[in-house]
C-alpha cells in the first residue's frame, strides 16, 4: 500500500468524528468520493447526510478560494528548489511543496463534495448558490492561470504520480497540480544546461519540445552592447578597471560594438584634425583673438611631434610604432609594392584589430587597447613568401 | 555679433546667463556657428567610417548636437574638466566631442534599422516570395524578434526581484561577456563552486520565467 494511499485510509476517521468541521468533513468525503476505487466509500453517504444546511451555507461563506494562489506560487518556487538546491534542504523544500499541492486538492474535494451533498439534500437556493457558483468559478479562474505553469512541479513527480493513480480516471485531467506535466521528469535536466542528448520523451512530447524551443533564448543570452552612454564614459577616461575591461571582452566578439568603439578613434582624430584646421586659419583671420588666448586649450601638433619607432624592417614592409601624445598606432608601410597583409592580436583566439588602409600603409590603431590596459601584441605579416611573426610593446 | 570675444568668454558668459536664468540663444548661437566647420568635418569622418551618410544628416546631426552641448553638455564639460584636467580642456574641443558621439549614436542606431534578419536555411528551399511578401514577412520576423527579447529582459527583470544574487551573477557572466567563473567570483566577492551556483540557478529561473510570460502572451493573444 502506498504512503499516499495508507494517508487517505487514515482519514476515513473524520468522516465520524464529533470533532470534525463541517469543512472538514466536505474535504474527507470529496477526497473518497474522488477516489472511491481504489479506497472505497465506506462512511460517506452517512457524513453527508449528517450536514445540515445552515453548516453548509456557514461553511461556504467563509471559503477564499483565491487565497490559494498565493499558496501554490509559493509551492512552485519550493518544488524547483526541490531540483536546485541538491543539499539536505530538498525534502523540506519537497514536503512544504506538496502541502501547497494538496491544498488545491483539498478545495476539489470540497466541491466534489458539495454536489454531492446537493444530490443528497437538494440544490442550493438563492444566495448559498451564488456563494457556491462563486466558489466554483474562482477555483475555475486559478486553474486556468496555474495550470500553464505546471511545469515548476515536475520535480514532485514521483509523488505527484502516486497521486495520480488513486484518483478516479474522470478526476485525473481536472486534478492538473497533480497530474499535468506528470511524465516529464526529463525536462528538469534542461533547465539548468542544455542535456547532450535527447531522452525518447524529451523527444516525444509535445509540452516539452515547446519549452525547450521557447526557453531556448536563455542558452545564448543576448549581450548588453555599449549604450551612448557607456561610449561617452569610455571616451572620457571616465570608466573603472572592470568597465574598461568589459567593453575589451565586448568589442572583442560584438562587431558593432567593436566598430563604434572604432569610430571614436577615427572621430578623436577627426576632432584634431579639425582644430588644427582652425588653428592654422585663426592664425590669418583671427590674429588678434588668438593672441589673447588659445583658440582651443589642446596643444599645438608642432609642440608635440609624433615619435616614430621602427620595430622591423624587410625588403617588402617596415613597420613602426607611432606615439601621438595619448594616441599609439602600429604602421605596416610596403615598400616594394608588393601586397602586404598584417594581423595584430592582442590576446591568442581574438580576432585581429581592424586596420585602416592610409597611404602610408596600414594602421592599427592601438590606443583603446592602450587605455584598457594592454602593452604588448602579436603581429602577423605576410607580403608575397616573406612572413614576419613577432611580439611587441607599445 | 561678440567678435571680440573668444571662445572661452563667450563660452563663460552662456554659462553664467544660463546660470543667472537669463536667454543665452543669441550667445550660443554665435558661438556654435563659430564651429561649425569643424563640427561638420568630424560628422564626415563619422560618415565615412560607417560607409553611410548625406549632408541632410550632418544639419539634422549638428542641431542635435548643440541640443545636446545645452541639456547636458554645460554641465557636464565642468564635470569631465575636473576629473579630467587636460582631456577636454576647451568648450569648442568638448563640443566636437559631443558631435562625434552624436554622430556615431546616430549611425550605431541607423545600422540597426537596416540590419537584415538572420536568413532562415528553410526559406531556401521555397519559391522566392515577391518583394512585398518578403518585406512583410521580414517585418513580421523582426516584429517576433524584437517581441522575444523584450520578454527575455521581463523575465530578467523578474529575476532580478525574486532572485537579485543569481540575477547579478547571470548579468555579469553573460550580458557583460565575463563567461569566466573565476572573475565572476572575483567581482562578486564569493567562491568560483557559488558562482557557477548562482548562474545555473539563474538560468533555471530565467526559463521558467520566460515560459510562464510566453504562455501568458499567448493567453492573451488567443
Ligand atoms: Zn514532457
Ligand atoms: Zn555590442
Amino acid at each position: 500500500m502506498s504512503v499516499a494511499l495508507s494517508r487517505y485510509s487514515a482519514r476515513r476517521s473524520v468522516l465520524s468524528s464529533a470533532k470534525s468541521s463541517p469543512g472538514e468533513i466536505l474535504e474527507a468525503a470529496g477526497d473518497f468520493l474522488r477516489r472511491s476505487s481504489r479506497v472505497g466509500m465506506e462512511g460517506v453517504e452517512d457524513a453527508l447526510r449528517g450536514l445540515g444546511r445552515p453548516q453548509v451555507e456557514a461553511w461556504l461563506k467563509a471559503q477564499k478560494p483565491q487565497s490559494l494562489q498565493p499558496v501554490l506560487l509559493r509551492a512552485a518556487e519550493e518544488a524547483v528548489e526541490v531540483a536546485l538546491d541538491g543539499g539536505e534542504e530538498a525534502e523540506m523544500w519537497r514536503a512544504s511543496a506538496l502541502e501547497g499541492l494538496a491544498a488545491r486538492d483539498r478545495a476539489a474535494s470540497a466541491a466534489r463534495a458539495l454536489a454531492a451533498w446537493e444530490g443528497l439534500h437538494g440544490a442550493l437556493q438563492g444566495d448559498a448558490a451564488q456563494l457556491r457558483d462563486s466558489f466554483l468559478s474562482a477555483l475555475g479562474t486559478l486553474d486556468s492561470s496555474l495550470r500553464p505553469r505546471a511545469r515548476w512541479f515536475i520535480p514532485l513527480n514521483p509523488q505527484r504520480r502516486q497521486e495520480l493513480e488513486l484518483l478516479e480516471p474522470a478526476e485525473q485531467d481536472t486534478a492538473w497540480w497533480f497530474s499535468a506535466r506528470a511524465g516529464c521528469d526529463d525536462l528538469v535536466a534542461t533547465w539548468t544546461g542544455r542535456p547532450q542528448s535527447l531522452t525518447p520523451h524529451l523527444q516525444g512530447c509535445v509540452d516539452c519540445r515547446a519549452d525547450m524551443a521557447d526557453a531556448a533564448p536563455v542558452d545564448a543570452p543576448p549581450r548588453r552592447h555599449l549604450t551612448a552612454d557607456d561610449l561617452w564614459r569610455f571616451d572620457m577616461g571616465l570608466m573603472t578597471e572592470d568597465e574598461r575591461a568589459r567593453v575589451d571582452a565586448h568589442t572583442a566578439r560584438c562587431g558593432e560594438c567593436a566598430q563604434a568603439v572604432l569610430a571614436l578613434g577615427e572621430g578623436e582624430e577627426a576632432v584634431e584634425e579639425a582644430l588644427d584646421m582652425d588653428m592654422e586659419e585663426g592664425a590669418v583671420g583671427r590674429a588678434a583673438r588668438s593672441s589673447r588666448a588659445p583658440v582651443s586649450g589642446r596643444p599645438s601638433a608642432a609642440r608635440h611631434p609624433e615619435q616614430r619607432e621602427v620595430l622591423d624592417e624587410r625588403r617588402d614592409f617596415r613597420v613602426v610604432l607611432v606615439r601621438e601624445r595619448q594616441r599609439v598606432r602600429l604602421l605596416v608601410q610596403p615598400l616594394s609594392g608588393r601586397a602586404v597583409t598584417a594581423a595584430v592580436f592582442l590576446s591568442p583566439g581574438r580576432p585581429s584589430l581592424k586596420p585602416t588602409n592610409g597611404p602610408e600603409g596600414l594602421s592599427f590603431d592601438l590606443t583603446t587597447a592602450s587605455s584598457t590596459g594592454a602593452r604588448s601584441a602579436h603581429l602577423s605579416v605576410q607580403a608575397g613568401s616573406e612572413t614576419l611573426e613577432r611580439d611587441f610593446a607599445f | 555679433m561678440y567678435e571680440q570675444l573668444t571662445d572661452d568668454e563667450l563660452f563663460a558668459e552662456v554659462v553664467r546667463r544660463r546660470a543667472a536664468g537669463e536667454p543665452v540663444g543669441a550667445h550660443l548661437g554665435s558661438l556654435v556657428d563659430r564651429w561649425g566647420r569643424p563640427a561638420r568635418y568630424v560628422i564626415s569622418k563619422i560618415q565615412a567610417s560607417y560607409g553611410r551618410g548625406s549632408p541632410a544628416d550632418a544639419d539634422e546631426l549638428f542641431q542635435d548636437a548643440v541640443g545636446k552641448f545645452i541639456d547636458r553638455g554645460l554641465d557636464q564639460f565642468r564635470g569631465v574638466s575636473e576629473q579630467m584636467p587636460g582631456r577636454s580642456a576647451s568648450p569648442k574641443t568638448f563640443f566636437l566631442r559631443i558631435v562625434k558621439h552624436v554622430a556615431i549614436d546616430f549611425y550605431r542606431r541607423h545600422r540597426e534599422e537596416l540590419a537584415a534578419p538572420p536568413s532562415d536555411p528553410d526559406d531556401a528551399m521555397e519559391e522566392p516570395p515577391s518583394e512585398v511578401a518578403r518585406a512583410v514577412e521580414a517585418g513580421k520576423r523582426t516584429e517576433q524578434r524584437a517581441e522575444a527579447q523584450e520578454l527575455y529582459w521581463a523575465a530578467f527583470a523578474r529575476l532580478q526581484q525574486e532572485h537579485p544574487k543569481e540575477a547579478s551573477a547571470w548579468e555579469l557572466y553573460h550580458h557583460e561577456d565575463v563567461e569566466d567563473h573565476e572573475e565572476c567570483a572575483r567581482r562578486l566577492n564569493i567562491t568560483v563552486v557559488n558562482s557557477y551556483k548562482r548562474v545555473s540557478r539563474a538560468q533555471a529561473y530565467l526559463k521558467l520565467y520566460l515560459l510562464d510570460l510566453q504562455r501568458e502572451t499567448q493567453g492573451e493573444e488567443a
